[in-house]
């Protein structure tokens, strides 16, 4: 594990006076120093080391987070933006203490939506649930994009850090799908990225309709990890909900084999997104444990979502997809293709969670631990990735090995998730040891993790091109030169 | 009261999914009680598994044993043809899509076999409800 270094954070003004400015800031019912109100924030579902925060507060207005960012960034206090605490990857455990920046408490709203231009301004606390039930109401002609994650989990914490969804064949990463930002700098400035950027006070909220092709400022703030600025407002993109959705259900006999799979179907442009599983992951998901796989049993199974605006568009890819299964069974391997709500009405159900997203994995929740190593990968090297990430689980006799991943933007690029669900306090060293066997190999072979922990950063900075290393320690600097945005992060 | 072994394997999963959606159904209880037989079912391409009745338990075994008194061998595409009333089962078997052993010219094994197994399919391939997360912990 990265040694992070101690900072007294209390050296140019006392504990108590902080508390004193911040009641000053948010009203004293939005602000706690009491260890029973930080303890939840102090850790997450992985094995990331915990770490005490110092307050936090629940803010409700961008005006409160402005007088907040001048106030740390005159006295060096760090700053820890929250949603809802579910990234999996020690995101918000506060390294150095400081303050927790809870949005998912007030700031939580859906604050405009452009149906002809389709995209919603959101708060940073919006939730995928929240987000769905008022697409579904209001706008049911729009549909977002949804990740194998909880209903309670946050839509802008995942779009800024390029997390994936639902929709993820075509449209790739969600980073790509920002059309705009608010942001606040370190000197407390308001900052609009995109075509929000017109209107010297504020702007019109009909006028987040595209992140181009201005020099394209947002780079500063995605995938950063809170460590720039805070984000105040977020414009992301909705999609037009297709009349006709229907999925279907990939069985895969063959440990590798899903790799070409993914590749041919997802340069066919037929299907929405390409979700694969391997069978324990689909026995976990049905609460059988230990996910023991028979060797006469299939090794994956992929689910992919066809939608058309018409019955003769939708049975055109169909018959596409059809026919490059029968190609891909015809040279060789087994792969079986039905329609995946009548296979999962007799299967199990529970199968139907892994579509209808968001969704919790029940399954995982009484084991109180979940860590990954959720990465990009170039889409050549899934059977490597899935060969060795599958012995090494055999290898530590791991009850619960998961692998997911995705195909993305048909086919440009590749996710790769070994997913570890494990019992917290008990089992976290030899977690540990499993994913960092899985990371040395992973990163070896070019694979990128997202929403990273800072142990495993420190381990990509030794492989990582020194020029990239300086530029972006650079931008940090000049960012963020009192280091006060999410201090550690990709050990800063 | 009919006990059902916990599934292990993909086959067996849906198995138990569709024989235990009928555990408090009285009909049910009839044609399972003493039954007695052990009957392997192939869902093709996936590989042979042998469900076993015994008084008021059913087993399963994954593979083929050898002293099987039913056999039935089908495409899952067959199973889900059938299951949704695409295919008729009598068809099916004499267009060959669906093999039958074993259920000779004992009636009351060919309507047990029939209420068990395909009646109890297509009842949850009918079942309208698509909630998984209002499903019967008991049952499912």
């Amino acid at each position: 594990m990265t040694v992070i270094k101690e900072r007294n954070i209390f050296e140019n003004i006392s504990k108590k006076d902080v508390y004193k400015k911040l009641v000053d800031i948010f009203r004293v019912e939005n602000v706690s120093d009491k260890n029973v109100d930080l303890y939840p924030y102090s850790y997450d579902m992985t094995e990331c080391e915990p770490r005490m925060p110092d307050f936090v507060v629940i803010p409700e207005t961008r005006e409160q987070l402005i007088t907040l960012v001048k106030f740390c960034n005159k006295n060096l206090i760090p700053i820890v933006p929250y949603i809802s605490g579910n990234n999996v990857g020690g995101l918000t455990i506060p390294e150095h203490g400081g303050i927790i920046v809870d949005f998912g408490k007030k700031m939580n709203k859906i604050l405009h939506v452009n149906e002809n231009m389709m995209y919603a301004i959101l708060e940073p606390g919006v939730t995928f649930g929240q987000f769905k039930k008022y697409l579904d109401e209001n706008y049911p002609n729009l549909r977002y994009s949804y990740p194998y994650a909880p209903p309670y989990a946050g839509v802008v914490g995942n779009a800024i850090l390029s997390g994936m969804n639902s929709f993820s064949c075509k449209i790739g990463s969600m980073g790509d799908s920002i059309n705009g930002l608010e942001v606040i700098t370190a000197e407390g400035d308001i900052v609009r990225i995109g075509s929000c950027f017109y209107g010297k006070e504020k702007a019109d909220p009909d006028s987040w309709w595209s992140r181009y092709p201005m020099p394209d400022l947002m780079g500063l703030f995605i995938n950063w990890q809170g460590m720039t600025g805070l984000v105040t407002k977020c414009a992301v993109q909705l999609w037009p909900k297709d009349p006709i959705q229907k999925a279907f259900i990939a069985i895969i006999f063959g440990l590798t084999d899903i790799g070409t799979l993914l590749r041919e179907v997802g340069k066919s442009e037929t299907v929405d997104d390409i979700s694969y599983f391997n069978i324990e992951a689909a026995k976990i998901h049905l609460f059988i444990e230990p996910a023991k796989k028979f060797p006469e049993e299939p090794d994956f199974i992929a689910i992919m979502p066809i939608s058309a605006k018409t019955e003769d568009l939708f049975n055109a890819k169909k018959n596409l997809l059809f026919d490059i299964i029968n190609r891909l069974n015809k040279n060789g391997k087994k792969i079986i293709l039905v329609d995946f709500e009548e296979f999962a009405k007799l299967a199990s159900l529970r199968y139907l969670a892994l579509f209808d997203l968001p969704s919790v994995v029940l399954a995982t929740v009484p084991k109180s631990g979940i860590t990954w190593f959720g990465s990009y990968c170039p889409t050549d090297k899934f059977e490597d990735l899935i060969e060795e990430t599958d012995k090494i689980f055999r290898k530590y006799k791991y009850h619960s090995p998961i692998i997911y991943g995705k195909i993305m933007k048909y086919a440009h690029y590749g996710i790769f998730r070994p997913i570890i669900p494990y019992n917290k306090f008990k089992e976290e060293e030899k977690v540990h040891k499993i994913l960092e066997e899985m990371t040395d190999f992973c990163i070896n072979l070019g694979c990128i993790p997202y929403k990273t922990p800072t142990w495993m950063t420190s381990k990509m900075r030794e492989k990582i091109n020194p020029g990239w290393l300086k530029l972006f320690d650079k931008i940090k600097n000049c960012m963020d030169p009192n280091n006060i945005f999410n201090p550690g992060r990709w050990n800063t | 009261m009919i006990s059902i072994q916990e599934p292990e394997d993909i086959i067996t999963i849906a198995i138990h999914n569709i024989l235990s959606s009928r555990i408090d159904d009285k009909d049910f209880y009839k044609h399972v009680h003493d039954w007695n037989k052990k009957v392997v079912l192939e869902i093709r391409p996936f590989y042979p598994v042998t469900i076993i009745f015994e008084g008021d338990d059913i087993q399963f075994s994954v593979g083929e044993i050898k002293d099987a008194d039913i056999t039935l061998r089908l495409e899952l595409q067959t199973m889900l043809d059938i299951a949704y009333g695409r295919e008729d089962p009598l068809l099916a078997t004499q267009k060959g899509i669906m093999e039958m052993e074993g259920l000779g010219d004992d009636s009351s094994n060919l309507v047990r076999f029939y209420n068990i197994f395909l009646a109890s399919m297509q009842k949850v391939a009918n079942n309208p409800n698509l909630n998984y997360f209002e499903l019967d912990k008991k049952t499912k």
